[in-house]
């Protein structure tokens, strides 16, 4: 079972995230900061994480960067909103591997994390 | 309230479905016109996300209102403005995701203002504030349309234009998508050489550009290219792409030692590509694109483009999930999860109830235990048992506290929105008026927390209303200019203290006693006994004001009495200092809890009463001779004052014993300044009593707030102290 890891300080969209993919079948764990989103990473080594940008303590971009130095094989997908355009293609260059804008739709959430995975 | 459930109603009747589908699409946009009529609305919202939704949602809008405020009061902080953005940036996600159409609009029209603060091409002031504020005003008006799934009428495009107006003032803050940028295709592009890859390919790329970031994909493309082997040219270029916002078309030749299969699996990972094509073939999305092992690169080498980025690999790992549930396992299966849990309250409540019972039961046990100590037929299996009951009453106790830990809430939940209110009513009243707030870490029960919010707003009103002058009077009083209200909270020997603290004018001893007299509350006689220090207490009664007009905010001569019963309802107790011309300051001291009350148990005649040691002050041994009469009403000295004292026999109109009266305890009570001895025929000693309504069977007794179940299984009635002071007269 294929483990993912969403980091959002929204608990409501932590709870929708983890419905979504419990329902498919994914272990899910969940961190609310960037900082818990590293710490996490490096202790379950999850297959794909699902990052929110804008976050408190340490934000998407920065955990992102993190991981990735921790890990160079790192999933990471980034939960973005409108008009986060400039941090979106500042989180690829930085290693994110896909993108999902919000608000998204359980479909493209799937696919984003089944192609990940293939 | 309850939600509808509107899942299985639209599964049974398929016509509703596509009726409320159709209302959820006009309410999307514009409220619909009602004429009268309750319209549904759905959101994309289960029942059980529902709660988490609603405080979440509540949280930030506090943020909100509490931030913006402080913005538009002090120097603007950087980190106070970037959580702020976060807070609405959050909610229009949140909102976003129910799919709230008019929340996420105007949470969205709410970032981009703040994000214009945040970057300080848009200046904090008080009309900006005013609308922020307003925006949040009207967000949590929709909330309701979550919580009733009804569309309410309220409407975001004043607000949302006029905060559009803020951010439009400054071009450089409104989001809107720089268009794209002219990309010219000047590759040469390479002979295509059908199977016979060679190691170069020619890459083609259309990308969504309806979709957010197409730069962003074509730069993933890029990547992933870098990642097989080297680019030998590409459009647009590296520079191009960083620059625009939108790429439509990507082009590139890469020498690579990968085969074709692999070059498209890498690319098909890339999200937002319409269609991708190698070598002028189309790669097909889902199968198997064709191709053969290219031989080795060749010759590669155009101008390297950096790439610090090691390659991303799209091959599955299998040890690092492995390796993950190992550690888990290690680690007893430990989750990074959130550690806390949401509960309903009643739950709590529930909880809470059975810790009562426990605690019955223990006082019970402890009784028994004392009847059996003194029975001399004592034996081993009595040394065990009381050791039991010992540790059960020491878990019953941990129990009670982690209970009552529980459903602890900071008073900084209640607090947190004076600030807001405070600023429009001063706003309203032309005042200046900055609010301080201390020990909003307190934490009180929640049970307590709902009690006291009706009676702080009632005396922070009061405060605004009457207590602090306008800046005019200030100045000329030689006060600075802009007035102080200072809320604190503290916990101090196991009851809460709150304090309502103004800078203001005072309360004039004098002027309530004329006012009293006036309206004939008092006599004057009773009013000329009275020192200032004394009149004060004068405005909890029923009927008084002085205010010189009623204002809509206060002043109507209800209030202060209000607040009073309603501190006394929860056996708390307000006094109130005050020093003309320097300011006032209510004090407000509540038990922890509502549900368990510390009492001193007394004995009149038959019956045992509960007194909550809250209201005691001490207790006096008194001799006949102690006793004197004034007006035929008994009173005694203590320490140089007169104490009225009051059967409690007469009070609850008990028989009188009264060959063998004798005086032998007072308990002195207290509310506010006034002090009363309370003569009972003999003390029992102290319990914490679980307190249980009276129910609508017995209704209100007088001078009664509740009962108790004590530990030898008999009722106590719990003594309302405030309602006997009435009783008594006093």
């Amino acid at each position: 079972m294929a483990k993912v890891l969403i980091v959002d300080d929204a608990e409501f969209l932590r709870v929708r995230l983890t419905k979504m993919l419990n329902t498919d079948g994914y272990e899910v764990f969940q961190a609310e900061n960037g900082l818990k989103a590293v710490a996490a990473y490096k202790e379950l080594h999850p297959d794909v994480v699902l990052m929110d940008v804008t976050m408190p303590e340490m934000d998407g971009l920065t955990a992102l960067r993190e991981i990735v130095g921790f890990d160079p094989k790192a999933r990471v997908v980034m939960l973005t909103a409108l008009g986060q355009e400039s941090v979106v293609l500042e989180a690829v260059k930085s290693g994110a591997r896909d993108f999902v804008v919000k608000p998204f739709e359980h479909e493209r959430v799937m696919k984003a994390i089944t192609k990940l995975l293939s | 309230m309850k939600r509808r459930s509107t899942h299985r109603t639209k599964r049974d009747f398929p016509w509703l479905a596509r009726l409320t589908a159709a209302l959820k699409t006009t309410a999307k946009n514009t409220p619909p016109e009602t004429n009268g009529l309750v319209m549904e609305i759905t959101f994309d919202i289960s029942e059980d996300e529902l709660p988490i939704f609603l405080a979440e949602l509540d949280e930030h809008l506090q943020v909100l209102d509490d931030i913006l405020i402080r913005l538009e009061r002090e120097e603007s902080d950087a980190e106070l403005v970037q959580t702020v953005f976060r807070s609405a940036h959050t909610i229009k996600g949140m909102c976003g995701m129910i799919g709230h159409r008019r929340m996420t609009d105007l949470t969205h029209a709410l970032e981009t203002v703040l994000d214009g603060v945040r970057k300080n091409s848009i200046q904090i002031s008080t009309p900006l504030v005013d609308q922020c504020l307003e925006a949040v005003d009207r967000l949590r008006s929709l909330r309701e349309e979550v919580v009733t799934a009804q569309v309410s009428d309220v409407d975001i495009n004043g607000v949302v234009q006029a905060l559009k107006g803020f951010s439009e003032g400054n071009p450089t803050t409104a989001p809107t998508p720089a268009p794209a940028p002219q990309v010219e295709t000047r590759l040469e592009e390479p002979a295509p050489q059908e199977n016979q890859a060679g190691g170069l390919f020619c890459v083609e790329a259309k990308i969504d550009t309806g979709s957010m970031a197409s730069a962003a994909r074509a730069f993933q493309l890029m990547m992933a290219l870098q990642g097989l082997g080297d680019i030998l040219e590409m459009a647009p270029s590296q520079e191009q792409i960083e620059a625009s916002s939108a790429v439509a078309e990507f082009k590139a030749s890469v020498s690579t030692g990968e085969t074709l299969e692999s070059v498209s699996r890498a690319l098909m990972q890339i999200s937002g590509v319409d269609e991708i094509s190698i070598n002028g073939k189309k790669v097909l999305f889902g199968g198997a694109p064709l191709g053969e092992s290219p031989k080795p690169a060749l010759a590669p080498q155009a101008e390297p483009i950096p790439s610090p980025e090691p390659i991303p690999n799209p091959q599955p790992k299998e040890s690092a999930p492995q390796a993950a549930s190992r550690r888990a396992a290690e680690n007893g299966g430990r989750r990074v999860t959130d550690l806390t849990v949401r509960t309903n309250v009643e739950r709590l409540d529930s909880l809470m109830n059975l810790v009562g019972e426990l605690i019955t039961d223990r006082n019970h046990l402890l009784q028994i235990r004392s009847h059996m100590a003194h029975e001399k037929r004592q034996n081993g299996s009595f040394e065990r048992l009381s050791e039991t009951i010992t540790h059960l009453g020491r878990i019953t106790d941990q129990l009670q506290e982690e209970v009552m830990r529980i459903r602890m809430l900071p008073v900084g939940s209640v607090f947190s929105k004076f600030p807001r209110m405070v600023r429009d009513l001063a706003q309203k009243f032309g005042k200046q008026i900055d609010v301080v707030i201390r020990g909003e870490e307190t934490e009180m029960d929640r049970s307590m927390i709902d009690e006291i919010n009706d009676p702080l707003i009632h005396l922070i009103r009061n405060s605004v209303d009457h207590g602090i002058e306008t800046p005019e009077e200030r100045l000329s009083a030689g006060k600075p200019e802009r007035g102080t209200l200072t809320l604190t909270a503290r916990h101090e020997q196991g009851r809460i203290l709150l304090t309502v603290e103004d800078d203001g004018r005072g309360i004039d001893g004098a002027k309530l006693r004329k006012s009293a007299v006036a309206k004939g509350l008092i006599t004057p006689e009773e009013a000329a006994a009275l020192t200032d220090e004394q009149s004060v207490d004068l405005m909890f009664m029923a009927g008084l004001s002085t205010a010189q007009k009623v204002t809509d905010v206060s002043g109507r001569g209800v209030g202060l009495d209000i607040v009073n019963t309603n501190i006394q309802h929860v056996n708390g107790v307000i006094q109130v200092e005050t020093k003309l011309g320097q300011g006032t300051c209510f004090q407000i001291v509540l038990p922890l809890t509502l549900a368990i009350v510390p009492s001193l148990l007394v004995r009149v005649r038959e019956s045992t009463f509960a007194i909550p040691l809250v209201m005691v002050t001490e207790i006096l041994r008194l001799n006949k001779s102690d006793v004197q009469y004034v007006y035929r009403k008994p009173v005694t000295m203590l320490r140089g004052n007169v104490l009225s004292l009051v059967q409690l026999a007469d009070i609850f109109k008990m028989r009188l014993d009264e060959g063998k009266k004798k005086y032998q305890f007072a308990v002195v009570v207290h509310s506010g300044k006034q002090r009363v001895g309370l003569i009972v025929d003999s003390l029992v000693g102290e319990e914490e009593v679980v307190v249980k309504p009276l129910g609508a069977f017995i209704g209100d007794i007088p001078g009664v707030s509740s009962a108790a179940i004590l530990g030898d299984g008999q009722v106590a009635l719990i003594v309302d102290v405030f309602g006997l002071f009435k009783l008594a007269g006093i």
